[in-house]
């Protein structure tokens, strides 16, 4: 059975991946689904939800929906361009490393354990503060600070493979080590960066959001952590207005969640054995490999 | 020397390494990127002297190697500098808002490992029951909700029995021991109850994994074929291999709460290392985020420190 068959028969990872599916539509079509355009003042400012404004206005008065609507294209920008910036990098260093060994793995390994040991959050929080805060910034931020469970994995991995066989008989063949690693070593570990994509598409969404949080996001634009971060500073609290905060955080949690899911299915589908104490790099940096039996 | 006190000397030896090369990561991160603390501060219309006689006082007119000793040497004196905010020294106003955070930061982990803990190593018995199902996808779904959005939530909730912001009442009257004890426990129970829900998360799906793979093991399967009951072998049997990666994993826990520690102040106003943070990010506040993150840093690197001896303690084959 094909991976991608494997991986639709678990439910987990189908609901995830429609989730997350769904997340990418609505962010592409934000603009024609806005009911309100961005920025013009359409009703009373904390107005509840009514049928005018399905989830009630700010403290300014703009539609909640349509913020919430226009916030997704940019959380969602922010998760995977980050991660795929995390991706080129842990991808390309755990490859090499492991391909080459020596030396260059020795050094990557030690400096992948180092930004691992310092806590990615404050040191986030550090840089967003030093350089400045348009989402380009943001964006490379959070990539540059999370390639590191992404090359701890894949280097552990690629150290493997290239002792197997068929990577001995490439070479006896002659092929070059961009061959090989092209057409040996990529296909096997593809499966990895996808599910390694996917969590840290979660976890960039997550950092966009604290970030934003701590008056460190870019002010131009309006993403679920501004959202937030603008209710509470606007006291949306003791107005008592919860539909102000509400709908950008429960979009976040269902994102996050439905890449946990996809990325869990997808991990758990390449090496059935290996389930994991982890469910993503974001927090518990060390991973215990457990069997687990298949109901 | 036996096997494990060289294998705690060596993770000793690595962790000051990597303590000093964050530190030295500290001083690149601070001195050498593009600008110096001369174009942050602020210090409108100064004339070329006014701040030739600035970088002069900073010392920041040095070349980087001599700047690069003297950081070392005023660290070795305990000297994080002035905060360019109210002009005191960083270290003073560091060390009251460690003082505020500790309490905190230790009430709300503590609570979530060892619910944490319970709930999984329960989930893990009745792998794939309903009852498992439930606490896992509880568990999943604590750990995708942003803190700061679950912080704000339980103030909109419950802000009308508890109060939301700061570590006490000022117009506290009643000095008495216990007036001032239920006032501040008034005062820890939303935040701590926030940073629980968030490290309970990670925290259940890992305790549950270990006790799954632990109930795997050959000795579990001896003790059942024995007749022991179901907690014995649960508790006694599995959960004594399981309890490894979960002390493990419980002094990284404090690592990282110490992160989400920085939302969960910033909404709750509580005075420790997280609003410190915050300010000094407003203000720009650099020798004051320098001792935040060195602070931080450090306190991850002994806490990782402490997982590795616990580990050896606890398991003798790891020296091996």
């Amino acid at each position: 059975m094909s991976l991608t068959r494997r991986l639709l028969r678990r439910r987990t990872v189908l609901v995830g991946g429609i989730v997350v599916f769904a997340f990418v539509l609505i962010a592409i079509l934000a603009p024609l689904l806005e009911p309100y355009p961005v920025g013009k003042i359409s009703g009373d400012p904390f107005a509840p939800p009514s049928a005018a404004h399905w989830l009630g206005t700010d403290q300014i008065g703009h539609d909640m929906l349509s913020l919430t609507l226009d916030g997704a294209r940019n959380s969602m920008m922010v998760g995977f361009a980050a991660a795929i910036v995390a991706i080129v990098i842990g991808g390309t260093l755990g490859i090499l490393a492991g391909y080459r060994g020596g030396w260059g793995e020795t050094g990557v390994a030690g400096l992948t354990d180092f930004f691992l040991v310092i806590p990615s959050l404050p040191l986030m929080i550090v840089i967003a503060a030093l350089f400045g805060q348009t989402i380009y910034h943001i964006i490379l931020v959070i990539g540059l600070l999370s390639w590191m469970g992404v090359t701890y994995v894949v280097r552990a991995q690629v150290h493997t493979l290239k002792e197997r066989g068929f990577v001995a008989r490439a070479r006896s063949l002659g092929a070059g080590d961009f061959h090989i690693i092209r057409r040996h070593i990529l296909p096997h570990v593809a499966p990895l960066l996808v599910a390694q994509t996917v969590l840290s598409v979660a976890t960039s969404i997550f950092m966009e959001a604290a970030l934003a949080f701590l008056g460190l996001g870019d002010p131009q634009r309006i993403s679920w952590g501004t959202i937030i971060q603008r209710a509470n500073q606007n006291s949306a609290v003791s107005s008592g207005a919860w539909w102000a905060i509400v709908p950008a955080g429960v979009c976040i949690a269902l994102v996050v969640l439905g890449c946990f899911l996809v990325g869990q299915g997808v991990e758990e589908a390449i090496n059935p054995r290996l389930g994991h104490a982890h469910v993503s790099p974001r927090f518990f940096r060390r991973r215990t490999a457990t069997v687990e039996d298949e109901q | 020397m036996s096997k494990r006190q060289k294998f705690v000397l060596r993770r000793l030896g690595s962790a000051l390494l990597i303590a000093f090369l964050a530190v030295s990561f500290s001083f690149v991160l601070f001195r050498a990127l593009p600008g110096d603390a001369i174009n942050f501060s602020r210090v409108p219309n100064a004339t070329p002297e006014q701040v030739e006689a600035l970088r002069h006082q900073l010392g920041i007119d040095r070349p980087l190697v001599v700047q690069y000793g003297l950081f070392f040497q005023s660290l070795a004196h305990g000297d994080l500098g002035l905060s360019f905010r109210d002009q005191q020294p960083v270290l003073g106003t560091l060390l009251v808002a460690v003082r505020n955070t500790l309490p905190l930061l230790i009430l709300g982990t503590v609570i979530a490992i060892v619910v944490g803990t319970l709930v999984g190593v329960t989930a893990g018995y009745g792998q794939g029951t309903a009852r498992d199902r439930l606490m896992t996808g509880l568990a999943m779904l604590l750990y995708s909700m942003p803190v700061q959005w679950l912080a704000l939530l339980l103030v909109v909730g419950l802000s009308r029995w508890f109060p939301s912001s700061g570590v006490s009442d000022p117009f506290l009257l009643d000095t008495g021991f216990w007036a001032v004890f239920t006032d501040r426990a008034h005062h820890i129970a939303l935040p701590a109850v926030c940073i629980a829900l968030m490290v309970f998360g990670p925290f259940a799906l890992v305790a549950r994994s270990s006790q799954l793979e632990a109930l795997a093991d050959d000795h579990v399967l001896t003790a059942r074929a024995k007749g022991y009951g179901n907690r014995r072998v649960v508790w006694r049997e599995a959960f004594r291999s399981a309890i490894l990666p979960i002390v493990t994993l419980s002094t990284l826990t404090l690592g990282f709460a110490i992160g989400g520690q920085v939302l969960v102040e910033s909404v709750f106003s509580w005075p420790g290392v997280g609003l410190a943070t915050v300010r000094a990010v407003s203000a720009r506040d650099y020798p004051m985020l320098q001792g935040i993150f060195l602070f931080i840093t450090l306190s991850v690197v002994a806490f990782n420190f402490l997982g590795d001896v616990m580990h050896a303690v606890l398991d003798p084959r790891v020296a091996e």
